[in-house]
């Protein structure tokens, strides 16, 4: 297993490296200038674009810009020490490291996603085995119906319509941030206080996904001759359809895995938006307006390591559930 | 017959007048009357009866007047919809930056909150030398970091010299264009020294931010990695560095050492919300005591919610800014600097003449502005997009600048018939094309009518108002192609010279009528330049030139090349003004002593103080 986890990580390197050409000169192609963003306000002149663009090394063509990012600046004109340093350059607006901004956002971002998929996982997995045990009756018809729905509503109608209903009307939760404010030691009743409404709309996608493919896993699991046997055999049936079937189910599932934690973060750009959550998402779409070429880059990396390492995840959760399967 | 003595009427009166020229004091304060029964007793001798007549008086006993300070403690939030970018006014560039640091980082200047002039703050005042040339600052006494180190003269020559080395990367070097030189004159007297007179200086550097020199061990050089940027440990002003947390809030705190006085409230915070909807729906679930200005689509849901009896205020004033239609008067298929570039080093330089340059084709001839102008709907726009949280404007400088404002203008109205009269008599006739109304599209020697309207996409304002005047100006012959793309590509665009049309607005500007850099043909530069419509007007020039170098630097003297030169702005055209916005500030009524003002809501923030 040790050497299986090396050799996809030794893999992982040069699928980075391609991401991160492809997404720097995509990125140095689209059109804006972040030295005309940094400059533009009344009084500055050309000369003080050039000036900023060469502290910045944003003078020089693309393709050596993009090896002084990947390996520093050879030239000592500007103040880069390179990727393979673990330097992912400073932002140009805030001027401080981009990997530090990132690091202190991805606590918050994690605690989402995670809570999410929590959440997800545990009310799709509840709703799509029950459905499948009772199918055809109307709480199957409901579930459905249900599922259909969350997987459609848009994130950003169905948190709004929340905080407008808990938070303003009711004033029951906060309406947006991580942690209540002038409060030096939140306990954690307050953490989840606001933790709830990002939650439920981000894991609410999750929920109707997961209920759908365990009602559609289950289904065909109840079918197995080794069910009808337990059932035969006088298990009860709480203990064949949890313990029995829908561990057999999971199995499918967990292949998704992998994907949903990647999609699960590419949502929560758009729930740390709605709920002003203090996550990756809202740095990097802004980044990507102000052309904040490090930023970018940071973040793209980051989500190639999280969509690697959501497959690596995929592929060992398989081998758990899954004694049948051997890593190679 | 009773006999009465005068001294409880005496009393009484004398207590009337204190209380009376105590209530006109401008301070609060309390005057603690004790009201007293006393007993007299009057002894009447009537035929030898004698008879005790007992009589009770009221008196009004002033026993002193105390000043009682307002309650302290309590949290102001502040919200916003951006986050700040670093908290070193050397770095910032941005609103959101500034409004926060300028809370802890005092400056030499700062402005009236009523008429926006500059009046001393962290200069006790400064002396101008004959010649205009020489500024010379004296540092209040009192004023200390709040490490207890008194700030002085090389702390404002750090500053100074900090945003003018390169390896900082400073976006305020620009303010130090007319700028010769600085000095350190004692511990308390700073000197500067301009290369030519300037009466915008004060305006420009006034405002600057002073950080500690010794905070940074006296070497510039150590700001771009400085923590200090990001947790300020040695402040100025009224409030000291608690925590930030990016995306979320700033918290700062009382500073006990600030020289105008420790502020009343325990912490400020500064809460950022994703958009403003989010913060919004934080105003209305009271999760922040003060948001100012509000969208202008949401006025009526918080005036509303204050007719409703939510505990509430709001309070409205003019901004200084304004939002417009940008005319590019140059080609922009041949973009080009707006002076003649003798020694070709491609900035201007003093005594480069302006270059006469490429036209553009449409734009470039008055009568289609003036038609444009003519057909705009001012009051539609007013009313339908901002909802009515504006007022017309006719000119460059916004009325908050009363001295050199220039009241005997008329703003623009639509007038349809005249825009069309206008166009006719300048030879434009119907073509063989059609535009998206279907009408047909004007002409003129082969030049069509054709003109793209360009603003960022997703501001909704901007947006409507380019649908607006699409609307009418096809229905007058033209053909407007909507060019809604993102910001930076609009910066790209604007800065490059290569647009036609652009809605857009400034706001957050100085209170100096001085706007060369947005209509002097010296900052007509292509990439870089405000001047990004290429406007030059030799009058209009030499008052600019003028008006910034009057001897002493009067308002009266200064004010008649700015009243005139909206006049020629008026005329020429190159942009249309649609309004300037009414700003609303929402707080809390709880929170006492804030009135929301055009120059500087801030500027007693010490006496801010919550009433429960």
């Amino acid at each position: 297993m040790t050497s299986y986890l090396i050799r996809r990580l030794l893999q992982a390197i040069p699928t980075i490296l391609g991401v991160t050409v492809i997404s720097f000169f995509l990125m140095q192609a689209s059109p804006g200038d972040p030295v005309q963003i940094l400059t533009f306000q009344p009084g500055m002149t050309a000369e003080d674009r050039d000036r900023i663009a060469a502290e910045l090394c944003l003078d020089r063509p693309v393709i050596e810009q993009y090896f002084i990012w990947l390996v520093g600046d050879w030239t000592g004109n500007c103040p880069q020490r390179g990727l393979i340093r673990g330097d992912f350059g400073d932002s140009f607006f805030e001027q401080r490291p981009a990997m530090e901004m990132y690091l202190e956002r991805i606590p918050a971002t994690l605690q989402l996603t995670t809570f999410a998929l929590l959440f997800g996982g545990a009310f799709g997995l509840l709703l799509g085995v029950t459905s499948a045990v009772w199918r055809g009756t109307w709480f199957d018809n409901l579930a459905r119906f249900f599922s259909v729905v969350f997987d459609a509503i848009p994130a950003f109608w169905f948190g709004l319509l929340l905080i407008m209903y808990f938070s303003v009307q009711q004033g029951w939760l906060p309406v947006g941030g991580r942690l209540p404010l002038n409060v030096d030691d939140p306990s954690l009743i307050d953490r989840i206080r606001h933790l709830i409404l990002p939650t439920i709309v981000l894991g609410v996608t999750w929920v109707a996904l997961m209920a759908r493919f365990m009602r559609a896993e289950t289904l065909e699991v109840l079918r197995q001759d080794y069910v009808r046997t337990a059932l035969a055999k006088g298990l009860k049936r709480r203990v064949v359809y949890f313990k029995h079937a829908a561990r057999n189910a999971l199995i499918p599932i967990v292949t998704i895995l992998g994907p949903a934690i990647t999609a699960l973060v590419s949502g929560a750009v758009v729930i740390e938006r709605i709920f002003s959550w203090p996550g990756i998402g809202r740095l990097t779409v802004d980044a990507v307006s102000s052309r904040d070429y490090p930023v970018v880059m940071a973040g793209v990396i980051f989500s190639a390591i999280l969509v690697i390492l959501g497959n690596l995840l995929s592929d060992f959760l398989l081998v758990l559930v899954d004694p049948r399967i051997r890593l190679k | 017959m009773k006999k009465r003595t005068r001294l409880p009427l005496l009393i009484l009166l004398l207590g009337a007048v204190i209380s009376l020229l105590i209530a006109c004091q401008p301070q609060v304060v309390e005057v603690e009357v004790t009201r007293e029964v006393v007993e007299t007793q009057e002894v009447v001798v009537t035929e030898e009866v004698e008879v005790v007549v007992t009589e009770e008086v009221q008196v009004e006993v002033v026993v002193e007047a105390t000043e009682v300070p307002p309650p302290q403690g309590g949290n102001v939030v502040e919200s916003s919809f951006a986050d700040l970018n670093t908290l070193n006014p050397v770095l910032g560039n941005d609103n959101a930056s500034s409004t926060v640091y300028t809370r802890m980082f005092a400056s030499l200047a700062r402005l009236d909150p009523v008429s926006g002039a500059i009046i001393p703050y962290l200069a006790d005042s400064w002396d101008v030398s004959e010649d205009g040339l020489t500024y010379t600052f004296t540092i209040r006494e009192d004023a200390v970091w709040s490490d207890d180190t008194p700030i002085t003269a090389q702390d404002i020559a750090f500053t100074f010299d900090a945003i003018n080395t390169d390896e900082v990367a400073s976006p305020r070097r620009s303010n130090f264009t007319e700028v010769d030189s600085w000095a350190v004159i004692d511990d308390k007297t700073f000197e500067l020294t301009l290369k030519s007179v300037d009466c915008t200086v004060l305006a420009n550097l006034g405002p600057q931010g002073i950080i500690p020199a010794h905070a940074y061990d006296g070497d510039p050089l150590n700001i771009p990695d400085s923590e200090e940027n990001t947790a300020p440990s040695i402040v100025s002003g009224p409030f000291q560095f608690v925590d930030w947390i990016p995306d979320d809030r700033a918290t700062l705190a009382a500073n006990p050492n600030y020289f105008l006085g420790q502020p009343n409230v325990d912490t400020w915070t500064f809460r950022v919300y994703a958009d403003q909807s989010a913060e919004i729906a934080g105003l209305l679930a009271n999760e922040h005591t003060y948001t100012d200005p509000i969208g202008p689509q949401f006025v009526s849901v918080i005036e509303g919610e204050v007719a409703g009896g939510r505990d509430m205020g709001v309070q409205k004033y003019f901004s200084n800014g304004y939002t417009f239609v940008g005319y590019n008067l140059a080609n922009p298929e041949n973009p080009q600097n707006g002076w003649d570039d003798l020694d070709g080093d491609g900035v201007w330089t003093d005594g480069e003449p302006p270059l006469e340059q490429d036209p553009h084709p449409v734009l470039g001839q008055l009568e289609v502005r003036q038609a444009i102008a003519n057909s705009i709907d001012y009051t539609g726009i007013i009313n339908k997009v901002i909802f009515g949280q504006g007022g017309p404007t006719v000119a460059n400088v916004w009325p908050s600048i009363t001295w050199a404002y220039n009241n005997d203008l008329t703003p623009y109205e639509q007038d349809l018939e005249l825009a069309a009269q206008i166009l006719a008599d300048a030879g434009w006739t119907p073509g063989s094309e059609t535009n998206d109304a279907g009408v047909p599209i004007l002409e003129k020697d082969g030049q069509q009518l054709r003109l793209r309207l360009m603003t960022n996409a997703g501001n909704e304002t901007r947006e409507n108002i380019g649908i607006i005047m699409k609307d009418v100006l096809d229905q007058l012959g033209f053909s407007i192609e909507l060019d809604y793309k993102e910001f930076g590509t609009v910066v790209q665009d604007l800065l490059g010279q290569t647009y036609d049309m652009v809605i857009i607005g400034f706001g957050g500007g100085p209170p100096e009528p001085d706007d060369s850099s947005q209509f002097s043909y010296k900052n007509d530069e292509v990439g870089a330049g405000f001047n990004f419509v290429s406007y030059y007007n030799e009058d209009f020039e030499a008052n600019l030139d003028a008006g910034k170098a009057v001897p002493g630097c009067s308002e009266d003297e200064r004010a008649s090349f700015y009243v005139e030169n909206q006049e020629l702005m008026y005329n020429d055209l190159p942009y249309s003004f649609f309004y300037i916005p009414l700003n609303s500030g929402v707080a809390w009524n709880q929170l006492s002593e804030i009135t929301p003002n055009t120059w500087d809501t801030y500027y007693n923030m010490e006496q801010w103080f919550f009433t429960q």
